[in-house]
């Protein structure tokens, strides 16, 4: 660096060089090198290098005090000249030819102050001399320990680095430290106190010592700290990641910032530091609740801790009374019927006959479509359209089934809605109101435990099908809540031997989501028992799901899962090798973590076609998942693995991508998916069609919609057009106010109910010819864990909606910006409710009020604010995204 | 009495349970307040999941204004009384069948797309088809096995979806005109479209008689089913050029097509029929004694149920031994009116019917004026589907059929060339399945398109052409219906 500077700094003072001979002769540019050598000063540098000059000659004299006054001016000369933005300064620059011999001069010169203060004018000239020895550390420690922000900034800079190396050398060496650490000490509070609070981070991350930074956190910059800190946690491995992240809750919770502080307990997922939380807010009531909105979106309950004031709130109890404010304010609460959405009066596909397979797909759609609604034109209408009737068998169970969806989180409405085929003599239709039942319930929790009340009793009912509907209602019912009766109401049901690979498989599904993250030892024990008994039927398609209950188990949850991966090398052949690819892949989900990622590959590559590969491929995107940089390379190795790989891992690759941004249609993505959903091999296609669908999930893109729509017309006689169907219901979803994306929080925290319940769906469509399209389609409706309105909706302090005016945009990328840049681009104007896109960011546009949370996101409580002023503009705007 | 909240469908009860009562007691208090059936009451916030009857209320934790939850509707689930038959149930052809709309095509077996587009058209022929699905053959010869073969093509032609290949049928027509099966160095060459139309229809006409026809003409065409769906009667009139004092003479004669003869003036169909139906031949003057000229005048005196109208496109170069093309734009309309090519008399009949005609269609003017409320009955719309569907060609079927009437067709079909030969280039056939839609069989590959397409097949380039076209009679309309079934004279084609 430095001798780029000094040669920068040659060609800035030729240039101006050759301005001032502009004036009296044309320089001629053949004769630019000769200029060069010769230089020619202006009289104010050419005096300047002569004092200088003159100054290093008397570092040499015998007369100590001379030496001294030589070294004082020196010192002045250039702690005055460091000013400069653009260029070496001047001093630094002519002194650099005597760097040499000031070292000399320093080698002879005795102890003393004179010696110090040469040490100290070293340091800073070696800046500009640098090589690799870090002079400027060296001489900085030998000098007189004189402040170091006298320097300047640049001196400071380049020390910290210095340190850093020197650091890992000494630590490896086995040195001390304790004269860098005391440097540390001096560079801190410069850094902290001049805008340069991620190369503080940097140095203190270097050296070990990340805690000092608390005692310099102020209301100023602990935003810009805590977000470095959080954004470096994803380039750090653990342990000190989740270090870096207790460090960010101390900050927060110094600062008194309750949400933000809980938002990173939850990514750390220590639920000691979240009731720790909780407890602190105990007494702010609206911060308690604006906690418990949090909470109740990550769909977690704070253990050991009286939730009884936000009871309602963490039990999402009124989450459908939202979710149809905002859809009434959007103006979309009109039923849909399916065939508003498939247009297939637009081009010839319209058939006269009912098709079972269409219709299966219809009642698909029309859930997707009009989820959460509570009305709609097929099953819940006022006149009994007899839509169930027109499906066949396993598609009634579905079809029955999809009024779960329809009428999303309404307990109370719901059920009702329900109970009349739960009556009905026809076996598929009382199953599937079985599975509605435990649909309506995902994410709500309720003292009346409707789902399980209505359920239990059925997990041991006469048929095969009855059991598994009760048992995967429940599953999608208590997805997240680590309920202990539901374990010893279903594990049981694990040695029923009389049972098949689909009913095991469910089984452990569901306690799988059930359980999610829970590292429970005892279920894991049994799965694997489990896993050891069913070794023969270890090949059926359905025995994967049985392997996914067990990594759900551990999602996440990284080295814990270590034990269960080395007891599954018991199990040897295929079957071992797809449960440790699966619990491998689950237990680093969203991790990002570089060398797992690689295993995968290197697994991809091993040249034979191997059908767990398409795990693999799928195990990568979830690795990779949440993170921009993981995620664009996993793109790329995508396309080279599309381009030499087997068929298994181009069967996987679609569903990859779905996975790594549902709702969140980016046009890459698109456009390869586009491209393999035209595919000669079904599978392929069917899967790029389903993904299609998954990226742009409740978006209602506009560009996905075209594709499909030719897609329909394209595969208009094929097995295809199930698919198509089902993508524009998904695309649709909730009418385009809905996300399936995992990442909420200003995409910082992953919430695993919602993971589970898109890897369900993507594990059954790595078998889609015998899940998907034939008897397994109700496991489409697993998607109901993911799904969240993607909303901005803004509450007062009594938790009534409050319209504000906000502003929405894109969000920018501020990590290790200084001061407060913008954080949202391209913003437009609107009234609260909103809905947000992926990549969107929101802020209040008003100073009336304050947020009680930093990011605006789902369900914000705001509170007046004491110093508004008086004339707050006006913003209002209609229309709504 | 304890006192409890009901929560049942967003509604909240307050109840008084006597706990020395049992649960069903409690359950038919319920049941007065929300009429939901006691059977179908599922009650939950007990600790154990649902209240069953048989519990005891001293084991539940009931107390004073504990909340309860009650699942359950009155209404009864319904089944439909007729059960539904899907898609996937139906034989693998039928559901095929259904799940394409569109007829069959027909593979090209080397160069044959002019039979392939012939046969397409004449499919269009609903009468033509019913009659050859009636056809028994009494002496067996060659015309009767093109029958037979003709029989099962169209049979399968209606049925299917998939491309068919007219093998038999093809040998058949090969066999009863043998310079179809001409060969070239890379095998059957292309043939004439315009003639194989001819030959086919000659040969139907020997196997498929009138019944009852006691006509003793020697024509077997005028005699059969073929010259009465296709027949025209004209009446050709010779006069001597040269001794203009010899008395006119008269012959009738039928016709199965109406030529379009194109000169350098020619730029619409019915020019071009006009100087078709006037020419001048030779032949032997009984008066003078020699060969002399005459002038010989047609006129129509019959019209029939379909019209075929060739444009002589094709005119025989000496120089290149091969049939030439005359590629200059005639346009024909979608309704063609040859009222002025028919005989005095001929017009004296049909006239009234015209009249008929006309004041219905100007009704439907008057009632298009007089309010824009019927803006969507206008007569372009909301017309009835008289072209062929091939759903109701058994309902609408007139085994009967009638003359044309009024002197007014509708294209129902254009057969046109791509090429700059006869015996070469493309034959595609375009046939009308609704108002504005229409077919166009490109030997296997069919495909919709509407009258703009049709409208461009009027030549002047290198586009496919119309070298035939197919005219279906337009009926004397029902005057005390309100149908605007007549208004069809206002879609012409330019």
């Amino acid at each position: 660096m430095p001798e780029n500077n000094s040669s920068n700094n040659n060609n800035n003072t030729q240039k101006e060089e050759t301005k001032n001979n502009k004036d009296s002769s044309k320089p001629i540019p053949k004769n630019k090198k000769n200029e060069k050598k010769e230089e020619t000063l202006s009289p104010e540098d050419e005096k300047l290098k002569n004092d200088l000059e003159l100054m290093v000659t008397r570092t040499k004299d015998e007369n100590s005090e001379i030496v001294l006054a030589a070294l004082e001016s020196l010192k002045t000369e250039i702690k005055s000249s460091t000013s400069s933005m653009t260029s070496v300064p001047k001093p630094l620059k002519f002194l650099r030819l005597h760097y040499n011999t000031l070292v000399e001069t320093y080698s002879t010169t005795p102890e003393g102050k004179s010696k110090r203060i040469l040490s100290d004018i070293l340091s800073v000239l070696a800046m500009a001399n640098g090589n690799d020895e870090r002079d400027t550390l060296k001489y900085k420690l030998l000098g007189s320990g004189e402040a170091i922000a006298a320097w300047g900034h640049e001196y400071v800079r380049h020390l910290a680095t210095e340190i850093g190396v020197e650091y890992d050398i000494r630590k490896e060496e086995n040195q001390s430290v304790e004269d860098l650490l005391k440097l540390v000490d001096e560079i801190i509070p410069f850094q902290m106190t001049h805008n340069a609070e991620p190369e503080a981070c940097d140095l203190l991350l270097e050296v070990e010592q990340l805690s000092k930074i608390f005692n310099f956190i102020d209301e100023n910059n602990y935003p810009r700290v805590c977000l470095y800190l959080f954004n470096c946690s994803y380039y750090v491995p653990g342990p000190d990641d989740i270090n870096i992240l207790k460090i960010c809750v101390d900050i927060y919770i110094k600062m008194k910032q309750y949400p933000d502080a809980l938002r990173i307990a939850m990514k750390i997922g220590d639920s000691e530091l979240i009731t720790s939380i909780f407890k602190l807010a105990e007494n702010n009531k609206s911060v308690l609740q604006q906690l418990g909105f949090l909470a109740a979106r990550q769909k977690i309950v704070p253990e050991n801790f009286d939730i009884e004031p936000i009871a309602d709130i963490i039990n999402n109890t009124k989450l459908g009374e939202f979710f149809l404010n905002l859809a009434t304010d959007l103006d979309v609460r009109e039923p849909k019927l399916p065939e508003d959405i498939f247009q297939s009066h637009l081009d010839s596909t319209t058939v006269t006959v009912d098709s079972a397979r269409i219709n299966l797909a219809s009642s698909f759609v029309n859930a997707f479509v009009n989820a959460g609604f509570g009305k709609d034109k097929l099953m819940t209408s006022e006149e009994d359209t007899k839509w169930w009737f027109k499906n066949r068998d396993l598609g009634v169970l579905s079809t029955v089934a999809s009024t779960g969806m329809i009428v999303l989180w309404d307990i109370d409405g719901g059920l009702t809605k329900i109970d009349k085929f739960l009556c009905s003599q026809e076996k598929h239709c009382s199953n599937g109101a079985l599975m509605a039942i435990g649909m309506l319930n995902c994410g709500i929790r309720s003292d009346m435990d409707p789902a399980l009340a209505l359920l239990a009793e059925h997990v041991n009912g006469a048929s095969t099908q009855t059991r598994i509907s009760a048992i995967y209602g429940l599953g999608l019912a208590y997805a997240g809540t680590h309920r202990q009766d539901l374990m010893s109401l279903l594990s049981p049901c694990l040695d029923d031997e009389k049972e098949k690979m689909e009913f095991i498989g469910i089984v452990a599904l569901s306690l799988g989501l059930i359980f999610i993250g829970s590292c429970d030892p005892e279920l894991s024990t049994l799965f694997v028992q489990t896993l050891i008994q069913r070794g023969s039927q270890a090949n059926e398609s359905h025995a994967r799901f049985l392997h996914l209950g067990l990594g759900l188990l551990y999602l996440g949850k990284q080295d814990a899962a270590e034990l269960a991966l080395e007891t599954l090398k018991a199990i040897e052949g295929k079957a071992g090798e797809y449960a440790r690819l699966t619990v491998e892949a689950c237990a680093y989900a969203g991790t990002g973590n570089v060398l797992k990622v690689q295993n995968m590959l290197h697994f991809c590559s091993d040249g034979t076609e191997n059908p767990h590969h398409g795990l693999a491929v799928l195990s990568i995107a979830l690795i990779a998942m949440g993170e921009d940089l993981g995620s664009d390379m996993c793109l790329r190795s995508f396309d080279h693995l599309l381009q030499k790989g087997n068929i298994h891992i181009k069967r996987a690759i679609p569903l990859a991508l779905g996975l790594i941004s549902p709702s969140n249609p980016r046009i890459a993505i698109m456009d390869i998916l586009s491209k393999l959903s035209h595919d000669n091999d079904p599978e392929v296609a069917q899967g790029a069609i389903l993904s299609l669908g998954l990226i742009g999930a409740g978006t209602n893109n506009a560009r996905i919609g075209g594709m499909l729509r030719a897609l329909a017309v394209f595969y208009s006689k094929d097995v295809h057009l199930f698919f198509v169907r089902i993508a524009q219901g998904l695309l649709h979803m909730g009418k385009g106010t809905m996300t399936i994306n995992p990442y909420h929080m200003d995409r910082s925290l992953m919430s695993p109910v919602s993971v589970g319940g898109l890897l369900t769906l993507l594990h059954a469509a790595l078998d889609i010819k015998n899940i998907l399209s034939t008897q397994s389609h109700y496991l489409f409706f697993s998607l109901v864990c993911s799904m969240y309105p993607r909303m901005l909706m803004t509450l007062d302090e009594d938790l009534n909606p409050l319209p504000v005016s906000v502003r929405v945009g894109t969000s920018v990328d501020t990590v290790g910006l200084a001061g407060k840049p913008k954080t949202i681009t391209g913003f437009q104007t609107h009234t609260t409710p909103v809905l947000l896109g992926f990549n969107e960011r929101a802020e209040l546009a008003t100073d009336d009020y304050i947020a009680l949370t930093n990011i605006l996101e789902g369900i914000v409580i705001l509170k007046p604010n004491p110093n508004a002023s008086s004339t707050s503009p006006i913003v209002t705007s209609k229309n709504k995204k | 009495m304890v006192k409890v909240v009901v929560k049942w469908n967003k509604e909240k009860y307050e109840v008084d349970v006597d706990p020395t009562q049992n649960v069903e007691c409690f359950k038919t208090q319920l049941f007065s307040l929300t009429c939901v059936p006691v059977e179908r009451q599922k009650i939950m916030g007990f600790k154990g999941g649902i209240l069953k009857d048989d519990a005891q209320w001293k084991d539940l934790d009931l107390t004073e204004g504990k909340n309860l939850m009650l699942v359950g509707s009155a209404v009864e689930l319904q089944k439909p009384e007729k059960p539904i038959v899907f898609l996937e149930d139906l034989p693998a052809s039928k559901a095929h069948a259904i799940a394409s709309s569109l007829p069959a095509g027909l593979s090209n077996l080397g160069n044959t797309c002019y039979l392939n587009s012939t046969v397409q058209c004449l499919k269009n022929v609903p009468e033509l088809l019913h009659v050859i699905k009636q056809y028994k053959p009494k002496n067996p010869n060659e015309f009767s096995t093109l029958l037979k073969t003709s029989q099962t093509l169209f049979g399968d032609l209606v049925k299917s979806h998939t491309p068919i290949s007219p093998f038999m049928f093809l040998t058949a027509f090969r066999t009863c005109f043998p310079q179809f099966a001409e060969r070239g160095k890379e095998g059957f060459l292309q043939q004439d479209a315009e003639e194989a139309w001819s030959q086919l229809l000659t040969a139907y006409s020997h196997e498929l008689p009138l019944e009852g026809e006691t006509s003793h003409s020697s024509d077997p065409v005028s005699k059969s089913v073929i010259g009465k769906l296709f027949g025209i009667q004209a009446v050709e009139k010779f006069i001597c050029k040269e001794n203009p004092s010899e008395e006119p003479t008269f012959r009738k004669e039928t016709l199965l097509k109406l030529a379009c003869n194109i000169t350098i003036e020619t730029s619409y169909l019915l020019e071009g029929l006009k100087k078709g139906l006037e020419e001048e031949i030779t032949k032997r003057s009984d008066s003078l004694g020699r060969e002399a000229i005459y002038t010989k005048k047609t006129q129509i005196s019959v019209l029939p149920q379909y019209l075929t109208v060739q444009f002589v496109r094709f005119h025989w170069k000496d120089t290149s031994k091969t049939k030439a093309k005359i590629v200059r734009t005639v346009q024909f309309p979608f309704t063609l009116d040859l009222f002025d090519l028919c005989t005095p008399e001929f017009q004296a009949q049909i006239a009234p019917n015209r009249k008929i005609m006309e004041d219905e269609f100007n009704k439907g003017l008057e009632r298009k004026r007089k309010g824009m409320e019927d803006k969507e009955q206008s007569p372009a719309e909301k017309k009835p589907d008289n072209t062929n569907n091939n759903s109701n060609v058994d309902s609408n079927l007139n085994l009967d059929p009638k003359p044309n009437e009024t002197g007014k067709y509708e294209l129902i079909g254009v057969l046109t060339h791509q090429g700059r030969y006869a015996e070469s280039g493309h034959y595609v056939a375009w046939v009308k399945k609704a108002e504005d839609q229409w077919l166009k069989f490109d030997d296997s590959i069919v495909t919709e398109c509407n009258n703009e397409e049709i409208k461009k097949l009027s030549g002047g380039g290198d586009w496919h052409m119309a070298y035939m076209c197919l005219y279906k009679a337009i009926p004397v309309p029902k005057v005390e219906s309100d149908s605007n079934s007549t208004t069809t004279t206002t879609t012409t084609s330019n």
